[in-house]
């Protein structure tokens, strides 16, 4: 027998008792990795000092570096250094990191840097003019920044920004690795008790699958939504 | 201090497996370009039932886990041939065929689509053009198609094989030993002293061939590009500058 159809079946509930952990992890690396990729892009246009220089070293060394090396150095990293920092401050505790936050950390820290080149390259796409135009008509930068070019630059950013995420909700089954509870390490207890793993596995790519699938429906949408007022047709690269 | 010594010392262990995973990834790379191109002819092509069950299949291989598929790839394997066929050494296999097939379809899948937006790109008259001088479909494929397909794929192409190339220290959840498994089995030899340093020499030899493989790729993508008078092809800077 190869593969076991009842206990497939059987093993649906147990295994979709993670799914709030995956979900849980992805919405904190979606809102975190953005807001934190917006700083680190704007640190690189405009040339802060010392922080642009930074932020090009972490790109490139982030982007070279597969997510699991970061996951397994932030796993043994954090503790040790979280630890030390309470030492020197004079605290007499021991410390204990949840697994979840060293999965959060690590997916912030990987999708930080390619958020970043997202919101970069869309920021980029908006037409210099517009930023003098609403200069020159006496706005702010921040304002020229918040009405005129983020407005524009977001309906650009949608298709890069839904591939990043599909990207994320596959790469949180990295977790499991660290020993978090997520759709993979359900998966992985279910199917230890009686060697199911195929059977288990396959429960959670489908899982995975149908998550994406309805990730994707919800980027379409918006995407169509987001065009709605331009005329030249869809923004969205083809 | 400890991780500053652990990291120099397990650096060259570490290194030293760059190979066994080098060799890894050219088999992958080859066995996805010629999945990939197998994959879009078929979707191209309309082949009726085919069609619809790649759809089906370059779906799955893009909207899940590549993890997930090693571990299915992996337990399913074993599970046909040694409960279906009956063949037990299927258990002593090498962990890397196992990984390879998972590579190659999951490259060949994501492959198919860069090919077929290749594909799409390349103007129709073209090809009417070459079948109108009485050349054969295949002579078209080989001299129309692939020369102009190859370096609008290329960009795209060259995003995915540093990607897979990442991804290869998934596969060290199945006990292949690439970087990352040497690593994990070097912190494990030392209870855990210096795993910093230990796990750093893995980030910095992935980064290092990382960083190579990218500017070899991007070699290519200009010398593909030397007769196109387009941007981000580094012969037109060089003539610009003459």
């Amino acid at each position: 027998m190869v593969f076991n159809v009842e206990f497939a079946i059987s093993a649906i509930p147990k295994i979709l008792e993670g799914l709030p952990v995956t979900l849980l992890l992805t919405v904190v690396g979606m809102v975190f990795s953005t807001a934190l990729g917006l700083v680190v892009c704007l640190c690189r246009m405009y040339n802060v000092p010392f922080f642009g220089k930074l932020a090009s070293v972490y790109l490139n060394f982030i982007r070279g570096v597969p997510l699991m090396v970061q996951l397994y150095f932030v796993f043994v990293a954090l503790p040790i250094w979280i630890q030390s920092l309470v030492d020197t401050m004079g605290m007499d505790t021991y410390v204990i990191i949840p697994p979840f936050a060293v999965a959060a950390v690590a997916l912030v820290c990987n999708y930080t840097a390619y958020m970043s080149e997202v919101i970069r390259s869309a920021l980029m796409s908006v037409d210099a003019g517009q930023m003098e135009a609403a200069h020159s008509i006496g706005m702010t930068s921040v304002q020229a920044m918040r009405r005129v070019i983020i407005p524009q630059a977001v309906v650009v950013a949608l298709p890069n920004v839904g591939n990043t995420f599909i990207g994320m909700v596959k790469d949180t089954s990295l977790a499991y690795m660290v020993m978090v509870m997520d759709v993979m390490g359900e998966a992985k207890t279910v199917a230890g008790s009686g060697l199911n793993f195929l059977e288990a596995y396959t429960i959670a790519a489908l899982l995975y699958w149908a998550l994406n699938l309805i990730l994707e429906r919800v980027f379409a949408v918006l995407e169509k939504r987001a065009n709605h007022f331009n005329r030249n047709g869809m923004v969205a690269a083809k | 201090m400890k991780s500053v010594n652990a990291f120099i010392d397990t650096l060259p262990k570490v290194a030293s497996v760059i190979p066994e995973t080098l060799l890894l990834f050219v088999c992958v790379v080859f066995t996805g370009i010629v999945l990939g191109i197998l994959f879009a002819a078929v979707r191209l092509k309309k082949i009726r039932i085919l069609k619809t069950i790649l759809a089906v299949f370059i779906s799955f291989e893009r909207g899940t886990p590549l993890l997930i598929q090693i571990l299915i790839v992996y337990f399913g394997l074993k599970a046909i041939f040694i409960n279906g066929f009956g063949i037990t050494a299927a258990n002593q296999w090498n962990v890397a065929i196992f990984a390879y097939v998972a590579y190659g379809f999951n490259l060949g899948a994501f492959l198919a689509e860069t090919f077929r937006g290749a594909y799409y790109s390349i103007e129709k008259g073209q090809i009417e053009a070459g079948l109108s001088i009485g050349m054969s479909s295949f002579q078209v494929f080989r001299r129309v198609i692939l020369p102009q397909g190859a370096r609008i794929a290329l960009p795209g192409m060259t995003n995915l094989l540093l990607d897979d190339f990442k991804a290869i220290s998934l596969a060290f959840s199945i006990g292949f030993v690439e970087m990352m498994g040497r690593g994990s089995a070097l912190v494990n030899a030392r209870h855990g002293i210096g795993s910093i340093g230990i796990y750093t020499g893995v980030a910095v030899c992935y980064w290092v061939v990382c960083f190579i493989l990218d500017k070899c790729l991007h070699g290519i993508e200009c010398r593909l590009n030397k007769d196109m008078r387009v941007l981000g092809s580094g012969r037109k800077v060089r003539m610009a500058r003459r």
